[in-house]
C-alpha cells in the first residue's frame, strides 16, 4: 500500500458542485446569525436561563458548522467513492459544538477586553479548524490525503483571525440595543464567512493520491444525496428556530424593558414617596417625591439602608420585619393598625402609612414601598375627634341626617335622651325612629329647612314609649357648592318645662275658676241682699213719697231724694253685678246672655254693636260658656276704652269641634309699636292677658290683627264635649 | 260712598298694596252696584272682612308684610265657603 503510494504520486483531480458550495456558505451565514441572536438573548437573559440560552446557541452554530464542512464535502467531487467513519463525524460535531460554545461564552459575558476576545477568537477559530480536519480524518477513501503545510497554516490562521473579527462585533453588536437587522446581517456575514473561508482553503492544502492499501471500512457510512438533503433540512430546521425563538425573546424583552421603563416614569410621577429596596434592604430607586419627604438628595439614599428613613429606635425591629417579608413577600399594607413613623433628615419624625409590593426582577427581589405622610389626616382626624367629644359633652340630642333621611350621626346626648344606642340608630330615618309628632305638616318643615332652618316644638317617643317635648332646631347642611348633604337637628328636651308649664296653666286655671266663682257669689250677693235691702227700703220709702201735704217740705225733699239715690244704687249694683257675672248665663245660654249685655254695653258706651250668632246655636260647657263671654266682655272694653270706634262686631260661629269668636271695630287700631310689645308678650295688658289665659285655659288660641282700619281679635277654641242642648 | 249704579246691597273686599289697580277695580265694581272696601295691606283687610262680612273678596297674592297667601288662609278658616279671587301678578 505505501509503496503503491510513493509509485503513484499523480494526484485525483477534485471538481466542485457550485450549488452544494452556495448552499453551504448560505448554512454557515444563517447558523451565524442565529449564533449572534441567541448570544444577544445570552446576556439579556436571567442567570437560570442563561446557560439554556448558551446550549441552544452553541449546538445551532456548532451545527450549522458542522453541516456546512459536510455540504461542502459533499460539493467537492472525487473520481473515487469517499466513505465516512461515523465516530469520528460525531466527535468533529462535537468539536465544532464545543468550540461554539466557548465562542458564545465569550462574547456574552458582561465585560469583554482584548484578551477575552483573543481568547474566545482563538478557541473560536481553533474549534473551526479541529472540526474541518477531524472531519477530514473521517474520510474513508482509496486514497492517500496529504496536506500542504503552508496552505494548512492559512487555513486555521485565517479561522482564527475571521473568528476574532466575528467576535469582536458580535460583542460590540451587543452594546447597540437597537442594533439594525442590516448590521446583525453584516456581522453575520463576516462570521458566517470564517467558516467556508477555512474550509475551501482547508481543502485546497489536501492532496488526494490514489492508494490500493483498502481504507479502515468498519464503520463507514456513505454521505448521499438524500443524506446532505436531511442534513441541510435539519440543520436549516435547528437555525429556524433558533433564530425564530431568540426574536420572539428579544421583542418580549424589549417590551418588558419599556414597561420597566415607563413603571419607572410613573413612580417619579407617584405622589407618594416611592422607595424601592433589594432582599437586603439596600435602597435601588427613589423618586422625586421621596426627597421632599424626607429631604435627602437621590444620591444619599441609593445603596444606603432602608432604615435611614426611619428613627433609630425602630431600626432593630425593622430588619427582622424586612427579612420576614422577603421570604414570603406579597403586596401588602405595612404595620396594619400600627403607629409608624419616618424621619426626616433633619431628624423630625412624622407619622406615615406605607404599602409593600414586592417585583421579581432580572436582579432579584425589588421591594417598592409608597409612602405617604399623614400628619395632615392624622391632625384632621384628631379635629374631628375632637368636635364629635365637644358634641357628645353637649346636653341636647344632636344627630344628622343625609340627603335620604337616613341618620348618619347621633351623639351622646341623643343616646341618653332617647335610650337608643348609636349603633341602633345609625342609618334609621328620625322621623320613623322617634314617631315624631309635628306641629305643622311635614313638608312645611323640610321647606323651611331647605330655606335655611327650622325650629319648632315636636313630640317624640323615646326607645321605652314614653312622649317627650322637645325643642328641635333644624339647620340644613351643605357641601361648598351649596348642594344639600342632609340636616342637623338639635333637639332640648322641654319635657320638664313643659309639665311645669302645664302646672301652672292648671294652678291659673283653678284661680279663673275660683274668680269666676267668687264673681258669681258677690254677685249673688249684690243682687240678692243688698239688691233686696234697697228694694226694701224702696218699698218703705215709697208710700211716705204720697205723704206729700202730711209731712213737712225739708223731709218730703230729702225722701224724694232718697229715692233717686236707692233708685241709682241698685241700677248701679245691678250693673256691677251684671259685670261679675252675666246674669242668666248659666240659665238661659251664652246667645241670650250676650244680647243682654252688648244692650246694657251699647247703652254705656254709646257703640253700636252687632251680634252675629245662630239661634239655635246650643250650649257649651259651662267654662266654656264663660269663657266666651268674658271674651266678648274683655274685648269691647278695650274697644271702648282705645279705640274710639263708633262700631263693633261681634261674630261667633260653631265649625264642628271649633268655636270661632271675632270681635272687630273700626277704630284707629293698635299702634305698630305697641302691637310689637304684645307679640313679644311683654306688655301686655291685663286685660288681654286675662283674655289669652283663658283661652289657653282651653287649648285655644288668641290671635290679634290691627291696622289703619280697625282691629279684630279672632280667638279658636276647641268644643272639647260636644253637649248640645236646645236652649 | 260714591254709588253710581242702584246698589244692589252686596259688598265685595279688594285687597291691594298697588292702589291704582285696586281704585280701577273698586269703580268698576261700584258701577255693576257692589259696596266695595278696600284695604292696602293684610291686617286692614282682616279687620274690614271681619267686621264687614264682604261675600266676595279679590285678594292680591303679593303684597309686602303678610302674603296674600297668609290672608286668605285666615279668612278661610273664619268663612270655609267664602270665594276669593287671587290675582297673581
Amino acid at each position: 500500500m505505501g509503496a503503491a503510494m510513493i509509485d503513484g504520486p499523480k494526484s485525483m483531480i477534485g471538481s466542485y458542485d457550485y450549488s452544494l458550495v452556495a448552499l453551504s456558505v448560505l448554512i454557515a451565514i444563517f447558523a451565524s446569525y442565529a449564533a449572534l441572536e441567541l448570544a444577544a438573548r445570552t446576556t439579556a437573559a436571567a442567570k437560570r436561563v442563561r446557560l439554556l440560552w448558551l446550549s441552544g446557541g452553541a449546538i445551532s452554530m456548532g451545527v450549522g458548522i458542522w453541516s456546512m464542512h459536510y455540504i461542502g464535502m459533499q460539493a467537492f467531487r472525487l473520481p473515487v467513492p469517499v466513505l465516512y467513519d461515523w465516530p469520528t463525524v460525531l466527535l468533529s460535531l462535537i468539536a465544532a459544538i464545543f468550540a461554539s460554545g466557548v465562542a458564545l461564552f465569550v462574547v456574552s459575558r458582561k465585560e469583554m477586553g482584548w484578551p477575552q476576545a483573543a481568547s474566545g477568537g482563538a478557541i473560536m477559530g481553533g474549534g473551526i479548524a479541529t472540526m474541518h480536519y477531524t472531519g477530514m480524518a473521517a474520510m474513508r477513501l482509496p486514497a492517500m490525503c496529504s496536506y500542504d503545510p503552508w496552505l494548512l497554516a492559512l487555513s486555521v490562521v485565517l479561522a482564527i483571525v475571521i473568528s476574532l473579527a466575528a467576535v469582536w462585533l458580535t460583542f460590540r453588536l451587543r452594546e447597540e440595543r437597537s442594533a439594525s437587522f442590516l448590521w446583525r446581517a453584516g456581522t453575520a456575514i463576516v462570521m458566517g464567512a470564517a467558516i467556508p473561508v477555512m474550509h475551501y482553503t482547508g481543502m485546497a492544502a489536501a492532496r488526494f493520491a490514489p492508494s490500493s492499501i483498502p481504507p479502515q471500512m468498519a464503520h463507514a457510512v456513505s454521505t448521499s444525496t438524500l443524506g446532505i438533503t436531511g442534513v441541510s433540512a435539519v440543520t436549516l430546521l435547528v437555525l429556524s428556530v433558533a433564530v425564530l425563538t431568540s426574536s420572539f425573546d428579544r421583542r418580549f424583552s424589549l417590551e418588558k424593558l419599556e414597561a420597566e421603563n415607563r413603571f419607572r416614569g410613573l413612580l417619579e410621577a407617584a405622589p407618594d414617596a416611592m422607595v424601592a429596596v433589594d432582599r437586603h434592604g439596600k435602597i435601588v430607586f427613589v423618586n422625586a417625591q421621596t426627597k421632599k419627604l424626607f429631604g435627602y438628595e437621590r444620591g444619599e439614599l441609593l445603596g444606603r439602608q432602608i432604615e435611614i428613613l426611619m428613627p433609630a429606635r425602630f431600626r432593630g425591629v425593622h430588619v427582622g420585619h424586612r427579612a420576614r417579608f422577603v421570604s414570603e413577600p406579597r403586596a401588602r399594607a405595612m404595620g396594619a393598625g400600627l403607629e409608624l413613623l419616618g424621619m426626616h433628615k433633619n431628624g423630625r419624625e412624622f407619622p406615615i402609612e406605607i404599602s409593600l409590593s414586592p417585583l421579581q426582577t432580572r436582579d432579584g427581589l425589588v421591594v417598592t414601598s409608597a409612602i405617604r405622610d399623614i400628619s395632615q389626616r392624622k391632625a384632621l382626624e384628631e379635629d374631628l375627634r375632637a368636635k364629635a367629644e365637644a358634641l357628645d359633652a353637649a346636653s341636647d340630642a344632636i344627630l344628622v341626617a343625609d340627603v335620604d333621611e337616613r341618620i348618619t350621626y347621633w351623639n351622646r346626648s341623643a343616646e341618653r335622651i332617647y335610650g337608643w344606642e348609636k349603633s341602633e340608630a345609625i342609618g334609621k330615618v328620625p322621623y320613623d325612629l322617634l314617631r315624631t309628632e309635628f306641629p305643622v305638616l311635614f313638608e312645611e318643615i323640610a321647606k323651611r329647612r331647605a330655606e335655611g332652618g327650622w325650629q319648632g316644638e315636636l313630640i317624640h317617643t323615646k326607645r321605652d314609649g314614653t312622649k317627650i317635648t322637645v325643642a328641635s332646631r333644624w339647620t340644613t347642611l351643605e357641601d361648598h357648592n351649596g348642594k344639600p348633604l342632609g340636616w342637623l337637628e338639635i333637639n332640648t328636651d322641654i319635657s320638664e318645662r313643659k309639665r311645669s308649664e302645664e302646672g301652672l296653666r292648671v294652678l291659673s286655671g283653678q284661680l279663673l275658676h275660683l274668680q269666676d266663682e267668687e264673681r258669681r257669689r258677690i254677685a249673688r250677693e249684690l243682687h240678692d241682699s243688698a239688691g233686696q235691702t234697697l228694694a226694701a227700703l224702696s218699698m218703705n220709702l215709697g208710700p211716705l213719697e204720697s205723704e206729700d201735704g202730711r209731712i213737712g217740705p225739708i223731709a218730703a225733699k230729702a225722701i224724694k231724694e232718697s229715692l233717686s239715690l236707692i233708685s241709682g244704687l241698685s241700677r248701679e249694683l245691678r250693673t256691677i253685678s251684671h259685670l261679675l257675672h252675666p246674669p242668666l248665663l248659666d240659665e238661659v245660654g251664652l246667645a241670650s246672655a250676650l244680647r243682654t249685655f252688648l244692650e246694657g254695653f251699647t247703652e254705656r258706651s254709646n257703640i253700636q254693636v252687632t251680634l252675629e250668632i245662630s239661634d239655635d246655636f246650643g250650649r257649651l260647657p259651662r267654662d266654656l260658656e264663660t269663657a266666651v263671654f268674658r271674651i266678648v266682655q274683655e274685648a269691647l272694653t278695650n274697644v271702648h276704652r282705645h279705640s274710639g270706634s263708633a262700631t263693633a262686631k261681634v261674630r261667633i260661629t260653631r265649625r264642628g269641634t271649633q268655636l270661632l269668636v271675632e270681635v272687630a271695630d273700626r277704630g284707629k287700631g293698635i299702634r305698630p309699636e305697641k302691637q310689637k310689645a304684645m307679640e313679644s308678650g311683654a306688655k301686655l295688658g291685663v286685660g288681654i292677658r286675662g283674655m289669652g289665659e283663658r283661652v289657653r285655659q282651653l287649648g285655644g288660641n288668641l290671635n290679634i290683627t290691627s291696622g289703619g282700619q280697625g282691629t279684630v281679635i279672632v280667638v279658636k277654641l276647641p268644643v272639647v264635649s260636644a253637649s248640645s242642648i236646645g236652649a | 260712598m260714591t254709588v253710581s249704579a242702584k246698589s244692589n246691597g252686596r259688598v265685595i273686599l279688594c285687597v291691594d298694596d298697588e292702589t291704582t289697580g285696586l281704585s280701577v277695580r273698586k269703580t268698576l265694581l261700584e258701577s255693576q252696584g257692589y259696596r266695595v272696601l278696600t284695604a292696602e295691606n293684610g291686617p286692614d283687610a282682616l279687620v274690614l272682612f271681619s267686621s264687614e262680612d264682604p261675600e266676595l273678596v279679590i285678594l292680591d297674592y303679593s303684597m309686602p308684610g303678610m302674603n296674600g297667601d297668609i290672608v286668605a288662609e285666615r279668612m278661610k278658616e273664619l268663612r270655609s265657603d267664602l270665594p276669593i279671587i287671587m290675582l297673581s301678578a
